[in-house]
């Protein structure tokens, strides 16, 4: 490696770094975008946007991505004319920095694969961006002078453009002017200042904080805080209670006593700095302090596939306790040794408990909150409302439940599929809802709940919902059903149908009123996170899709079985129950064997028919059934015999075998036995298509 | 398979060692010999593992060779292709393994003591072919490879061969599409 070329890895750091960074802006563009409906908006997103854009800008300038870097540019000039006023938020506005979104993906994307960046064209969006900042708003209406106000000559001389702007939309907007006055402790001042901060959120904005002139300890600052408060002085008083703060009104007239002396310029570090944003209250008097370079996060970045390899290495240790384990049972039956294995156990105990310990934390590494997905879709939803012409919200709950990062990643296409099914199919058109006596603006929910070992996602919308008839209609005509199956489908089953592959092709999605267009997909993809989807509807009133998704995929509790001589795992989370049958149980309907169980008929499924095994010795006189299920839809499986539960690390076969329908992967179960984990859905979903196929 | 700390033998250096055929077994140290060489060999272009599958030698670029292990229990998968004989963990990583035989579609033969499992890579992912005997590494210059004769093209299995190679006068290589033999598509049940 060169010296004057950054490496690569330092190269990945900065990317994903970018890419965190960019998804911030993200956030803040989407939280602006909300706002704006309302016709007011936190300045404290737009100040957020700008410092993403400036950082982006340092950092892509280091890397010499020079694109990066001259985008980054001219955001900043657009978002700083943002923060000092001079330039209003508009949709059109938001649109042009939304597309910003994109193109830092695209350009992130290409520096990843070792690009220039060079053959992405910025040049276009550059100049548009450009126009928007030369769109100035002419000088604000005329605003009482801030000298009106009881402000120390010397404040108001060294607050910044930003400040001043903020300080002037401040009185304008009526809100009152309050100076608060706080003593912190030359080494607690960044913690103290933070949390009084962090107090004063609630109850208005601070403009400015200035270290006080009137400094008497030289082991203490004391800072001026000028807040703009909505509330009155006892609100305010009452926020920050306990913590030695005083709250006095800048009040308005003239007779403002003599100004006290201009405060030591040493104490001043910040007022030389008049654009480049402040990060946080860490920032301020450092100067006491020797400067640091080390970084104020505390995280690191780590490739999931360095704790996939982790996770291996943890199953391998697993197998090593196994083996220790054998050894200690050999140890008990010789008894001079007895003793000993006595000794042994308990550490092995001791072993398994921090192996354990050891498998959850790595777990926990994986996980992430679904926000990461919820916002992409946030943005799809604004893009696609835009295109379409419906006014849609978007509410989103328990954004902070946290799954797989690979399960995350793997979401976010169903998700999106469902929710642009749900703008283009399931919510009407404005004038339509008028009439129907709804709300203009269709409303999708997205909530995400944790219930045990699973995460549930639900996708709702107020739209017109499915209809069942046409559904059937379809189904009967496609043959996915006959008429006798439907007769005895409810109405659940009913509408489930759309997942069914084949159903309906993309030609033929405009001829239904429901959805359809390739549900079959997202269903495959929710599968192969061993999820099961469900979904219901309410004619006129809209639609619900609920998605159950283990929590990670890494780990997950299996049935072992045994089946012509084979063994097998089944994963736990979709086995209903497990039972004995005695031959004599065993009915045949239509050619296909059944079981009557509780009142209900089950089909039955030998697992080596299922999987076209070949039986070298006669099936037992006693059998188990595993009863599995899949959303709606129970399956008997004929095992020979129920080994016992286990917690498995799956695996896949790698990407060669990958697309093998009806096994899900393989784990090793100890004495480098390695198994087979059987796909339940598949196989659930053949013998759906076999029943139909044999009717 | 010996371990003896013998010095590697290649048939391209010495002059009576083209007349020590038939190929001796490969140890560990002659593999690890064929890697360690090419950073000095200039002259020579190819660098093959050689192995053989009954009668016929065959040969794959040693650079996608990733370790030869001994045959050990497969588990079964079904509803694979027949040349898959079913999945391996080596070190924690699940992989299939083919039998070459069957994937060449030569006649099928039980796995004997000489029997090994090369664990070949293709964009990464890394696949098992059982072979017969591993023979050596061989390295070859490019005068020496000639294109697969139309003959063997035509013929069953064809596709798979990207060359024959002539290290020495009578011998004869045939040189593996491993990208061919690697990649396969599944048959659907239905």
């Amino acid at each position: 490696m060169t010296t004057d070329r950054p490496s690569d890895k330092a190269l990945q750091e900065f990317l994903s770094e970018a890419q965190e960074i960019v998804e911030n802006f993200n956030r803040d563009l989407l939280a602006l975008d909300a706002q704006r409906a309302e016709g007011r908006y936190d300045p404290e997103y737009v100040n957020d946007a700008f410092r993403a854009v400036h950082s982006l800008k340092g950092l892509s300038g280091l890397f010499g991505i020079g694109r990066m870097t001259t985008l980054s540019h001219t955001l900043e000039t657009l978002l700083d004319s943002l923060r000092l006023g001079r330039v209003t938020i508009t949709p059109e506005l938001l649109d042009l920095l939304f597309e910003a979104i994109e193109l830092y993906g695209r350009l992130i994307a290409d520096a990843a694969s070792g690009g220039q960046a060079e053959g992405i064209d910025i040049d276009g969006y550059l100049r548009r961006i450009e126009g928007a900042a030369a769109h100035r708003v002419v000088a604000p209406p005329a605003v009482r002078p801030l000298g009106e106000y009881e402000l120390d000559p010397s404040i108001l001389s060294v607050l910044t453009e930003y400040e001043e702007h903020r300080l002037r939309e401040s009185i304008r907007a009526g809100r009152t002017l309050y100076r608060i006055h706080a003593a912190f402790d030359l080494t607690s001042i960044d913690k103290g200042l933070e949390e009084l901060k962090v107090r004063l959120k609630p109850v208005g904005e601070v403009i400015t904080y200035l270290p006080s002139a009137e400094s008497a300890d030289e082991n203490k600052i004391e800072l001026d805080v000028i807040l703009a408060g909505e509330e009155d002085a006892s609100t305010l008083e009452r926020a920050v209670a306990g913590t030695g703060v005083a709250v006095s009104e800048v009040s308005k007239g003239r007779e403002a006593p003599a100004p006290p002396p201009p405060p030591e310029p040493r104490r001043r570090p910040r007022g030389e700095t008049t654009r480049e944003p402040r990060l946080d209250g860490s920032e301020e008097p450092e100067e006491d302090r020797p400067s640091s370079l080390r970084s104020v996060s505390q995280t690191v970045r780590v490739d999931i596939r360095k704790l996939d390899h982790l996770m291996n290495v943890i199953g391998e240790l697993a197998l090593a306790r196994a083996g220790i384990v054998e050894i200690l049972e050999e140890l008990r039956q010789r008894r001079e040794t007895s003793e000993l294995a006595r000794a042994l156990h308990r550490e092995s105990r001791t072993l398994e408990r921090k192996l354990n310990e050891l498998q959850t934390g790595i777990l926990e590494v994986r996980m992430v909150p679904l926000g990461q997905v919820f916002d992409k879709l946030s943005r799809v939803v604004r893009k696609i409302s835009r295109e379409t012409g419906k006014e849609i919200r978007l509410a989103i709950s328990g954004a902070d439940t946290e799954l797989d990062k690979l399960i995350v990643e793997e979401l976010s296409d169903p998700l999106m599929h469902i929710i642009r099914n749900s703008i283009d199919h399931g919510i009407e058109a404005p004038d339509v809802r008028r009439r129907a006596g709804k709300a203009e603006s269709g409303t999708i929910s997205l909530a995400a709940a944790q219930k045990g070992n699973h995460v549930v996602i639900e996708i709702s919308d107020d739209g017109a919902g499915f209809d069942e008839e046409r559904i059937l209609e379809t189904a009967l005509r496609r043959r996915l059903i006959d008429s006798h199956a439907a007769a005895e489908m409810s109405r659940r089953e009913l509408l489930n149908l759309v997942f069914l592959p084949g159903f309906s092709t993309r030609d033929h999605a405009t001829e239904l009123s429901g959805r359809g267009v390739g549900m079959d997909v997202v269903k495959t993809n929710i599968a192969k996170l061993s999820g099961i989807i469900d979904l219901s509807s309410t004619r006129g009133k809209g639609t619900v899709i609920s998605i159950t998704l283990p929590i990670t995929l890494a780990i997950i509790q299996a049935l072992v079985i045994r089946a012509a001589g084979r063994t097998y795992a089944v994963p736990l989370n979709s086995v209903l129950e497990s039972l004995t049958i005695l031959p004599g149980e065993v009915q045949t309907l239509s050619g296909r064997e059944v079981l009557t169980l509780r009142g209900q008929t089950l089909t039955l499924v030998r697992v080596e028919d299922a999987l076209g095994l070949a039986r070298n010795e006669p099936p037992p006189e006693r059998a188990y059934v595993v009863v599995v299920g899949l959303a709606q839809h129970r399956l008997g499986l004929v095992v020979d015999d129920l080994v016992g539960q286990q917690d498995i690390v799956i695996k896949s076969l790698g990407r060669a075998l990958s697309g093998l329908r009806g096994i899900a992967g393989a784990t090793e179960l100890g004495g480098q036995q390695i198994v087979l984990v059987l796909d339940v859905a598949a196989l659930v979903e053949e013998s759906l298509r076999g029943a139909v196929e044999a009717a | 398979m010996r371990g003896g700390r013998r010095p590697p033998r290649d048939f391209r250096e010495g002059e009576g060692a083209l007349s020590r055929a038939p190929l001796a077994f490969a140890t560990e140290e002659t593999y690890h010999h064929g890697y360690n060489k090419r950073d000095r060999q200039t002259a020579y272009q190819h660098e093959v593992l050689a192995f053989s599958l009954g009668d016929e030698e065959y040969a794959l670029d040693i650079l996608r060779i990733r370790e030869i292990i001994k045959l050990r229990p497969v588990t079964e998968v079904p509803r694979a292709p027949a040349f898959i004989m079913g999945i391996i963990s080596v070190r924690g990583q699940v992989l299939p393994v083919m039998d070459l035989r069957l994937r060449l579609k030569l006649r099928a033969r039980p796995p004997t003591t000489s029997s090994r499992i090369l664990i070949a890579t293709r964009e990464g992912e890394a696949q098992g072919l059982l072979v017969d005997k591993v023979s050596q590494v061989v390295r070859m210059r490019d005068e020496e490879v000639e294109p697969p004769p139309p003959m063997l093209l035509g013929a069953d299995g064809g596709e798979f061969i990207g060359g024959v190679g002539r290290p020495f006068p009578g011998s004869m290589l045939i040189l593996l599409a491993l990208d061919a033999v690697l990649s396969y598509g599944l048959e659907p049940r239905r």
